[in-house]
């Protein structure tokens, strides 16, 4: 392997040759390649001969065979067990998994602290923001407000506050539905926060089948404060199509309050 | 639906077995590897993005090729292949980090789909890609990518600074 600083990236050529790359990221990377001085047509045609020597060589039935037998013999770990809210910020800010309107369950090893990522961004709005990321196979993707889902999607939450205090997430669905994220249900108090960056909630959120949307509220105040007036707003809310997608939770003015949106697709 | 792996291995093996080449400079291991990469797809099933599979495979095999040389500690042929031991050595911390996230809790620790830094440090250092280029190979934001490579390289940097407090250079043998 040898360090290319300027030379265009095989990766990238082996993407443009797998038809990967959009029509204007594969003409600057023929163009790139052109100006290198060479043949983009001509690499990608010696790649896909080597495809074919390679195919020839070793079948593609018999590796199949052969990644089924090792897969067999090594069988993917059983997924970790799923924690709760409220044993993980009892030990002290921790890893957990929601699924969406199922009860948390069993209890894991104490995980890792979490590790806020540093916020250079604009201000916060409103002392308070929150952020959605969707876990693909290759990596979590942050979701823009507005964005699509579907059931089954695995979320990703994170916050990020100017002030700390103290604050709650929650959920409602185009089913009128609302649910208490954070604390864990039955949690009746506002969770302490971290000030000064994003904090990636240790926690997944699968979409469940409820229709239309489903909207994420992170609400916020400096001093700690009750979680059923914000489920109350929130149910308040929920009752009101089609106003839930887009207006407020009815709530004081001492409580900051952001919001996120996603459109189901199905 | 489950995956085909037949057909995935037909149309994107050659490329995989290519990049474990590279990475690993050892025909036998690359074979190994070009094997694990469709493994853990194979494991990892329903959870793939399939847009980009070419992306994908280049990906896992870069973090499996480097959890191969985490383990098996190569000896550097190349001022490159030791940047890229140095990269892997490192990867023990990463592993650490990314178990705080949810790839670490769904698949383990040394998580072959997961897009690690080490494997960002791979593509941005070893691979030439620039910054842009690498974020959006991995899906990611270019702050997010530089701070991570910041954060590699501190290591590295200390590491380097143990090495030559110790009299001796870094050994990977």
């Amino acid at each position: 392997m040898t360090t290319r600083e300027n030379k265009t990236p095989d990766w990238l050529v082996e993407r443009l040759a797998h038809g990967e790359l959009d029509a204007t990221a594969a003409a600057q990377l023929r163009a790139r390649l052109e100006a290198e001085g060479r043949a983009p047509d001509a690499e990608i045609t010696a790649l896909l001969r080597a495809d074919r020597e390679t195919l020839e060589a070793q079948p593609p039935g018999a590796i199949a065979a052969e990644i089924r037998r090792r897969a067999a013999q090594r069988p993917a770990p059983a997924r970790r067990p799923l924690y709760t809210f409220g044993a993980v910020f009892a030990a002290g800010a921790a890893a957990l998994v929601l699924v969406a309107r199922q009860p948390a369950v069993t209890p894991a090893a104490a995980p890792a602290p979490l590790e806020p990522t540093r916020w250079k961004g604009t201000p916060i709005p409103n002392g308070a923001q929150l952020y959605v990321y969707r876990h693909a196979g290759d990596g979590d993707r942050r979701l823009p407000d507005g964005a699509r889902a579907a059931r089954g999607d695995l979320l990703q939450l994170a916050y990020a506050t100017a002030d700390g205090g103290y604050g709650v997430l929650v959920s409602i669905d185009g089913g009128g539905a609302v649910t208490q994220h954070w604390p864990e249900p039955g949690g009746a108090r506002a969770v302490p926060l971290r000030s000064g960056g994003e904090v990636r909630l240790p926690s997944s959120y699968e979409l469940d089948d409820a229709p239309a949307f489903e909207r994420f509220f992170f609400v916020r105040a400096g001093e700690s404060f009750d979680v059923a007036p914000v489920v109350a707003a929130a149910r308040a809310l929920a009752a009101r199509a089609p106003e839930a997608r887009r207006a407020p939770l009815p709530l004081p003015d001492r409580f900051a309050q952001t919001s996120f949106l996603l459109e189901k697709t199905r | 639906m489950a995956l085909d792996i037949e057909g995935l291995y037909r149309r994107l093996g050659p490329m995989v077995l290519r990049r474990c080449r590279a990475l690993l400079r050892n025909e036998g291991q690359a074979q190994d590897a070009m094997h694990d990469v469709f493994v853990a797809l194979l494991r990892a099933d329903q959870r793939l993005d399939e847009e980009a599979p070419a992306g994908l495979l280049l990906r896992v095999a870069t973090n499996v090729c480097l959890n191969r040389l985490r383990a098996g500690k190569r000896r550097p042929e190349t001022p490159d292949d030791e940047l890229l031991m140095q990269i892997a050595a490192n990867g023990n911390g990463e592993a650490r980090a990314a178990a705080r996230g949810m790839l670490a809790k769904l698949f383990g620790l040394d998580d072959p789909l997961a897009a690690s830094t080490a494997t960002l440090a791979v593509m941005h250092l070893c691979d030439g890609m620039t910054l842009e280029e690498t974020a959006r190979e991995a899906g990611l934001s270019v702050s997010g990518v530089r701070k991570r490579l910041t954060r590699l390289r501190v290591r590295l940097t200390a590491l380097d600074a143990a090495d030559a407090a110790k009299g001796a250079p870094r050994d990977h043998a």
